[in-house]
């Protein structure tokens, strides 16, 4: 059976990694930026939230990425744990799967004691945060009048 | 209605804070469990309390130990938000909540959630 074979795929912004033979063994599958049907369900409820949200999370972001910057080299499991939980419940305001993710891995790591891997963890949370501002511009550009 | 809504983080205190102003519920927000004990002991209790488990200072399960624990309090609706579904359920203390609502939640469950622990007076 080839890599793959046999998942079932939601979404892949990637066309030339959409194929399970494509996909190389160590390669982690993406998850969908957003969760947008349930993001929606917030829109519909609150209109006008998702700028407020978004300025907010600008600000909040950044400062846990900071944290967790801090905490690997500091061998701080602890404040990897808290900052990755804090930025988790944000990310999770706009139902963004990777990020959400993301950082609970490095949650997890930061729980269990154990930071190795973490550096690399924590580069993957940046890359998720970046596609999620991406798709929010998109989102909020769409939604615009 | 009037309801206390408490977290530490600012993203997810401004989503509950606006969607629950959207409806039509009179709000006060805070951002740590001490700052919610304060609140309850200066003005009262509200009709509903809604907290996030982990939080500085003082954290939620703390907080709803406290809040049992004192005669006035005591029957204050409480409903807990945590993002940590699997193992807020292995502290028997979570069982003094009035409910409990993963992150990260629909605005339905909410909705659903508020209008059984604080109804609106008929």
């Amino acid at each position: 059976m080839p890599p793959g074979a046999g998942i079932t795929y939601t979404y892949c912004d990637d066309a030339t990694k959409a194929s399970p033979d494509a996909i190389p063994w160590d390669f982690g599958l993406m998850d969908p930026v957003i969760d947008r049907e349930r993001l929606q369900e917030v829109l519909d409820e609150v209109p006008g939230i998702l700028d407020s949200l978004s300025a907010a999370l600008e600000v909040d972001a950044p400062r846990q990425v900071a944290l967790m910057r801090a905490a690997i080299p500091a061998g701080d499991a602890g404040g990897l744990a808290a900052a990755a939980h804090r930025l988790r419940g944000s990310v999770g305001c706009f139902y963004a799967t990777a990020c959400l993710d993301a950082a609970g891995v490095l949650e997890e790591m930061g729980r269990a004691g154990n930071l190795a891997g973490s550096e690399e963890a924590l580069r993957n949370l940046e890359r998720e945060l970046e596609r999620l501002w991406s798709e929010l511009d998109r989102i909020r550009e769409e939604l615009r009048p | 209605v009037k309801i206390l809504l408490a977290d530490d983080e600012p993203v997810h205190l401004r989503l509950l804070e606006a969607t629950v102003k959207h409806w039509g519920h009179t709000v006060t927000t805070a951002t740590d469990g001490e700052e919610v004990w304060e609140i309850l002991q200066r003005d009262g209790a509200p009709d509903l309390v809604v907290v996030d488990w982990d939080m500085p200072r003082l954290d939620g399960l703390e907080l709803l130990s406290r809040v049992r624990a004192d005669a006035a309090l005591s029957a204050t609706p409480v409903l807990l938000i945590t993002v940590r579904a699997s193992t807020v359920t292995s502290d028997p203390r979570y069982a003094q909540a009035n409910g409990v609502l993963v992150k990260p939640w629909s605005p339905r469950e909410l909705r659903t959630t508020i209008d059984k622990l604080a109804p609106p007076a008929a």
